[in-house]
C-alpha cells in the first residue's frame, strides 16, 4: 500500500480551525444545531478511529461499527443494570472495547487486505445478529432510558444541549490529541514500516503482529468511546448502530477527508454528515445521490479534501 | 420430516451456490470483492417480477431476468470495474458499497417500497408426495437449477478450451497474456456471467422468498461467508461452502433457533483460524 498523508503542522492547523468552527456554531446555534454539532463531534471520533487503522495500520475494517456497538451497549448495560454512574461507564466501555479488540485482533490482524475486510465485515455482522436476538441487549427494540453523565459537582449540566456538545467536542480533542501523539510516536512509525513492507520489518526483528494488534485495539477503544457518547446523546440504542453500512459510511468519510491525516477525518465526517442530512431533507431518493457521490469520491478524490488544502497552500505560499 | 429438512437445506444451499459462484469467479479473476453482488440478485428478482407481471409467463422471466442482470453487469464492468482493477482494496470495496446505495434507491424508485410475490408456474405449483409427506415441487426445481448450473460450469471450466483459458487467467494472468490469451475479454465475459448467475438466483428464489427492497442485504453477508469458508476463486470451494453454510443454517434454525445465526459465523471463524485459505484450497 502506498504511503499515506503525514504532515503534523497542517494537521494541527486544520484541527484548530475545525474545532473553532464547531465551538462557534455551538454557541450561536439553536437547539437543533447544538444536537447536530454533538453528532458531528461523535462521528468525527469514530472517523478518527477508522482513519488510524486504515491509514497507518493498513487494516480496512468494515466491522468497526461492532465496537461502536460494544461501547454503546456496555454503557447502557453498566449504567442501567449495574447502576454505575454514567460518567464512569464511558471509561469502562473504552476498556471493554480495547480488551475485546485485543482478543479479536490477535487472530485477524495478519490477514491480507481484502481478507481482512471480509472477516471484519462478517464479525461485525455476527455481533449485529447477536444483538438483534439477545434479550439482555433488548433485541430489535434496543434499549431506552440511558442517562447522560452528571457533572453537576463542577457546575455543568450535561442535559443542556450546549454543554453536552462541548462535552463531545472535549472528547473529540482528547481523541485527536491521543491519535496524533501515537501517530508521531514509535508505534505510528512502526505501523508505517509494517504497512509498507511487512516481511522486511519481521526480518529485521520487528513485532508485526503485536504492533498491529495494539493499533487495532486502540482504534477499537476510541470507536467504543464514540459509541458511548452516542447513546448518551440520544438516550437510547437501536441495533442499527452496529450494521456494517455504518462502518462503510465511516470509511467514505475518511476518504472524503483524506486518509491518514487525522484532522482530515474530522473534516470528512462533518462534510459527509452535513450533506447527508441536508439531502435527506430535500429529496426522498437521497441515497441514490449519496451512492453516486461515494463512487465519484472513490474514483476521483485521491487525497480527499486534505489533498486539496495541501495543494492550495503550496500554491499560495 | 428429516427428509423435508434435508431438501430444504439443499434448496437453500443451491441458492447460495448460485450467488457465491458468481462472486467467487469475479474474485478469482479480478481480486475484487463485489459488495454489489446482492444488489444484482435483487435486480434479477425485480426484472423477473416485471416480465412476469407484463407477460404473465414465469418461464420468460426465468430466461430474460438473468440476461438483463448480465447486461447490467456488463455495463458496470465497462463503466466502473475495468478502471479500478489496480486500485487498493479499500477503494474497490467502497466503490461497490456506493453501488449498493444506488441499487437500493433505484429499485425503490422504479418498483416502489412494497414487497411483491411471484407465483410459481402451473407445472410446478403443486406438491409431490415424497415418502408419505408432501413437498412443494418448486423447491425441487430450485435444487435442479443449482445442480444444472454446477454441472454446466464444471463442464465448461474443466473440459473446454474457453474454460482452460479462464483457469489460466485465474492462476497466472501474466503468463496467460504471453500465451496470446485475451484476458480482458475473458474478464468481461466471466464478470457478466457471474452477474447473470446472481440474477438467476434472484428470479429462481423469488416465488419462495418474495421480492422486496432489502433482499440484497440479507444474502450479501451469507454469500461472502460462503466464499470465505469455501476458499475464494474456486468452483468446488463455492459448492463446499454453500453446502456447509446452507445445511448449518437450515438445521440450526430448526434445532437451535436462538443460536442459528451465530453458529454460521462461528463456522467461518473456525475455518479462518484453522484453514485460512478456505476449506478447499486450489
Amino acid at each position: 500500500m502506498r504511503a499515506v498523508n503525514y504532515n503534523p503542522k497542517l494537521r494541527l492547523q486544520i484541527m484548530i480551525i475545525l474545532v473553532s468552527l464547531l465551538v462557534i456554531f455551538n454557541i450561536f446555534g439553536g437547539y437543533f444545531t447544538r444536537f447536530f454539532i454533538a453528532e458531528i463531534a461523535i462521528l468525527s471520533i469514530f472517523a478518527i478511529s477508522l482513519d488510524f487503522i486504515a491509514s497507518r495500520g493498513g487494516m480496512v475494517s468494515l466491522g468497526h461499527a461492532m465496537f461502536l456497538g460494544i461501547g454503546a451497549y456496555s454503557t447502557a448495560i453498566l449504567s442501567i443494570n449495574y447502576g454505575i454512574p454514567p460518567f464512569y461507564t464511558t471509561f469502562l466501555s473504552i476498556i471493554i472495547g480495547l480488551l475485546i479488540a485485543l482478543f479479536i485482533g490477535y487472530f485477524i490482524v495478519l490477514l491480507d487486505g481484502i481478507f481482512f475486510i471480509m472477516v471484519t465485515l462478517a464479525l461485525g455482522e455476527m455481533f449485529h445478529a447477536w444483538v438483534f436476538t439477545s434479550e439482555l441487549l433488548g433485541g430489535s427494540d434496543g434499549i431506552p432510558g440511558i442517562m447522560r453523565p452528571s457533572l453537576t459537582f463542577i457546575g455543568f449540566d450535561l442535559n443542556e444541549p450546549l454543554i453536552f456538545s462541548f462535552y463531545s467536542i472535549f472528547w473529540l480533542i482528547i481523541a485527536y490529541y491521543f491519535i496524533a501523539k501515537i501517530t508521531d510516536a514509535p508505534l505510528g512509525r512502526n505501523l508505517d514500516a509494517i504497512r509498507q513492507n511487512t516481511s522486511r520489518v519481521s526480518a529485521i526483528g520487528g513485532y508485526t503482529k503485536a504492533y498491529k494488534a495494539i493499533a487495532f485495539s486502540i482504534s477499537a477503544g476510541i470507536a467504543s468511546l464514540a459509541g458511548s457518547l452516542y447513546v448518551q446523546l440520544n438516550g437510547f440504542i437501536s441495533p442499527e448502530l452496529t450494521h456494517w453500512t455504518v462502518s462503510g459510511e465511516g470509511l467514505i468519510m475518511i476518504i472524503v477527508g483524506g486518509i491518514g491525516s487525522v484532522s482530515g477525518a474530522i473534516l470528512g465526517a462533518s462534510v459527509v454528515h452535513i450533506i447527508q442530512h441536508e439531502l435527506s431533507n430535500i429529496i426522498s431518493w437521497w441515497m441514490f445521490i449519496i451512492g453516486f457521490g461515494f463512487i465519484l469520491v472513490v474514483l476521483f478524490m485521491q487525497d480527499g479534501l486534505w489533498g486539496l488544502i495541501e495543494r492550495i497552500k503550496k500554491k499560495f505560499g | 420430516m428429516l427428509l423435508i429438512q434435508f431438501l430444504n437445506a439443499l434448496q437453500f444451499s443451491m441458492t447460495l451456490f448460485l450467488l457465491a459462484v458468481g462472486l467467487t469467479i469475479i474474485f478469482g479473476l479480478m481480486k475484487i470483492v463485489n459488495l454489489a453482488h446482492g444488489s444484482l440478485y435483487m435486480i434479477g428478482a425485480y426484472v423477473g417480477l416485471s416480465i412476469w407481471s407484463y407477460c404473465d409467463s414465469f418461464w420468460l422471466a426465468f430466461i430474460f431476468a438473468p440476461l438483463v442482470t448480465a447486461l447490467v453487469g456488463a455495463f458496470l464492468y465497462f463503466v466502473l470495474f475495468r478502471h479500478i482493477q489496480n486500485a487498493d482494496p479499500m477503494r474497490q470495496v467502497l466503490l461497490t458499497f456506493g453501488l449498493i446505495y444506488i441499487g437500493l434507491d433505484s429499485v425503490r424508485m422504479i418498483w416502489g417500497t412494497m414487497s411483491h410475490s411471484i407465483s410459481a408456474p402451473d407445472v410446478l405449483s403443486n406438491s409431490i408426495i415424497l415418502i408419505s409427506e408432501p413437498y412443494p415441487s418448486y423447491r425441487l426445481f430450485v435444487i435442479f437449477v443449482g445442480f444444472f448450473v454446477l454441472i454446466c460450469l464444471y463442464f465448461i471450466l474443466e473440459k473446454t478450451i474457453i474454460g482452460a483459458k479462464v483457469r489460466a487467467s485465474v492462476d497466472d494472468p501474466e503468463t496467460a497474456k504471453l500465451l496470446k490469451i485475451n484476458t480482458d475479454k475473458i474478464l468481461f465475459y466471466t464478470f457478466s456471467l457471474g452477474c447473470g448467475l446472481a440474477g438467476l438466483a434472484g428470479i429462481t428464489v423469488a416465488p419462495i422468498l418474495g421480492v422486496e427492497p432489502g433482499m440484497d442485504m440479507e444474502v450479501l453477508v451469507l454469500t461472502l461467508i460462503v466464499v470465505v469458508v469455501g476458499g475464494p476463486g474456486s468452483l468446488k470451494g463455492a459448492l463446499i461452502g454453500a453446502l456447509l453454510i446452507g445445511f448449518v443454517d437450515s438445521f440450526g434454525k430448526v434445532y437451535m433457533p436462538q443460536l442459528a445465526q451465530i453458529i454460521i459465523y462461528a463456522v467461518m471463524a473456525l475455518t479462518l483460524l484453522f484453514r485460512p485459505d478456505g476449506l478447499y484450497k486450489r
